[in-house]
């Protein structure tokens, strides 16, 4: 039983890792156009990627202060004040190279799973 | 105690685990978010946001500390770049604190200062005791502030790894290969104690002379001659069992077991030593001898406790060996 709960939670903190890096990619792909924490969430979810929201906002702080994002407060509609970010142009950059890394790694990866000796091929 | 009352409570909670200077900004941010969400979900429900639905939407958004934790850059008392060097800093400070204490003991004991040993011996241990753990205090403060100021540029650091060249790794150690010249060192001084106690017990002192008369002074009480046959125990079996090793090239498991058996009969015959009779002819010293044979049997035990773990872990050393 013990060893079933460390087996998972050895998969969870490798799922995690493997989610991580994927998540910025995906956050900074959407924030071309400027939104607030709960409206991205709720982009992100409608396009099939869940987020947990505890990990989606301070996650945009750390890409904000990494120069990645830029923010400021706005109220739209008299609704209360929100917070909306947008990709920066130092962003802008990071995502069109980030991109083209995904989209290799992609390739690589999936030759890897299907075609190697060890791969998953039927 | 209704929805927002209940965020609030949240809100201030995260606030408590984030550091000042950028609390007040995370925690508007997080207020409006949380009640983004609430909204969301009553409006879901087709019912007004209940204490119980925001206890929900809390419970999934995460425990207070685990959320400031991921809002808070990664903090360290002394960070992993620095660690090795701060491990290093602080063994050499301890290990300076040993010897000046060791000394300064010796010192004591041999200026006669005996009379009241038991209190001697727990001011001296008291007085190391707090020099140890205010000196690691300090050698920790300092490279906590370190740290914290980061005086130490990492940039530059991490650049002088590009220049790191892997031909100058060292080779790698076979733990059971000799060096002949050591092990062969060490034999020659066995056997000289060997002969020395045995058949030279008169060489052991000093030569003096008084009022025109040579003297001779002998170091070792007269009592001390119990323990010779002994001594004389252990350094034969030492003897033979090196031998042993030296006509092999190599340590193997046989003479490792045997080394360690070896052990025992030490602490045997050092106790026997240390609880006997008169070692020294001047008094002052046996005290100083008793004192230092506790502390070698004390390092003797828990070196062969150390011999007996490495023992039981041990694996067949080889350069081609890789991890299962």
């Amino acid at each position: 039983m013990v060893e079933n709960h460390d087996k998972e939670a050895a998969y969870e903190k490798i799922l995690l890792e493997l989610r991580r890096g994927v998540l910025v990619l995906a956050v900074l792909s959407q924030l071309s156009t400027a939104q607030y924490g709960y409206s991205l969430k709720q982009e992100l979810n409608e396009q099939g990627l869940d987020i947990n929201e505890g990990t989606l906002y301070p996650l945009l702080r750390r890409l904000e202060a990494q120069g990645l994002l830029e923010s400021d407060w706005q109220v739209i509609d008299d609704a209360r004040p929100r917070r909306y970010y947008r990709i920066s142009s130092m962003g802008a950059t990071v995502l069109a190279n980030l991109t083209q890394e995904w989209f290799s790694l992609g390739d690589v990866i999936n030759k890897l799973l299907v075609g190697g000796a060890g791969g998953t091929k039927e | 105690m209704n929805a927002n009352e209940l965020i609030e409570r949240y809100v201030h909670e995260v606030g408590q685990h984030l550091p000042r200077k950028m609390r007040a900004d995370i925690q508007l941010e997080l207020r409006s978010l949380l009640l983004d969400s609430l909204e969301e979900q009553s409006a879901g429900s087709g019912i007004e946001p209940t204490t119980k639905m925001t206890a929900e939407m809390l419970r999934a958004f995460g425990k207070p500390e685990t959320i400031a934790a991921r809002y808070r850059p990664e903090q360290y008392l002394i960070g992993p770049q620095l660690f090795p060097i701060y491990k290093l800093v602080m063994t050499v400070v301890l290990v300076v604190i040993s010897v000046l204490h060791v000394a300064g003991l010796l010192f004591m004991l041999l200026r006669g200062e005996t009379a009241v040993f038991g209190q001697s011996a727990w001011n001296w241990f008291t007085g190391f005791f707090q020099a140890a753990v205010f000196n690691a205090g300090v050698v920790t403060l300092i490279f906590a502030a370190i740290e914290r100021t980061q005086v130490i540029n990492w940039a530059t650091e991490a650049s002088k790894e590009s220049d790191w060249d892997p031909l100058s790794l060292p080779p790698i150690e076979d733990p059971d290969r000799i060096n002949r010249f050591e092990l062969g060192f060490g034999m020659i001084w066995t056997a000289a104690f060997l002969i020395l106690f045995n058949f030279y017990p008169q060489w052991i002192g000093v030569a003096t002379i008084t009022n025109g008369e040579p003297g001779f002074f002998p170091f070792f009480a007269p009592a001390f001659a119990v323990h010779v046959p002994w001594l004389t125990l252990i350094w034969t079996l030492e003897l033979m069992l090196k031998s042993v090793v030296l006509a092999q090239g190599r340590w193997t498991t046989i003479t490792r077991w045997l080394e360690l058996g070896l052990v025992p009969l030490t602490i045997f015959v050092l106790n026997r030593i240390r609880t006997g009779g008169e070692i020294f002819t001047i008094a002052g010293l046996t005290t100083a001898a008793r004192l230092i044979l506790a502390v070698v049997i004390v390092i003797v035990v828990l070196d062969g406790l150390y011999l007996l773990y490495k023992q039981l872990r041990r694996r067949p050393f080889s350069l081609g060996s890789r991890p299962a």
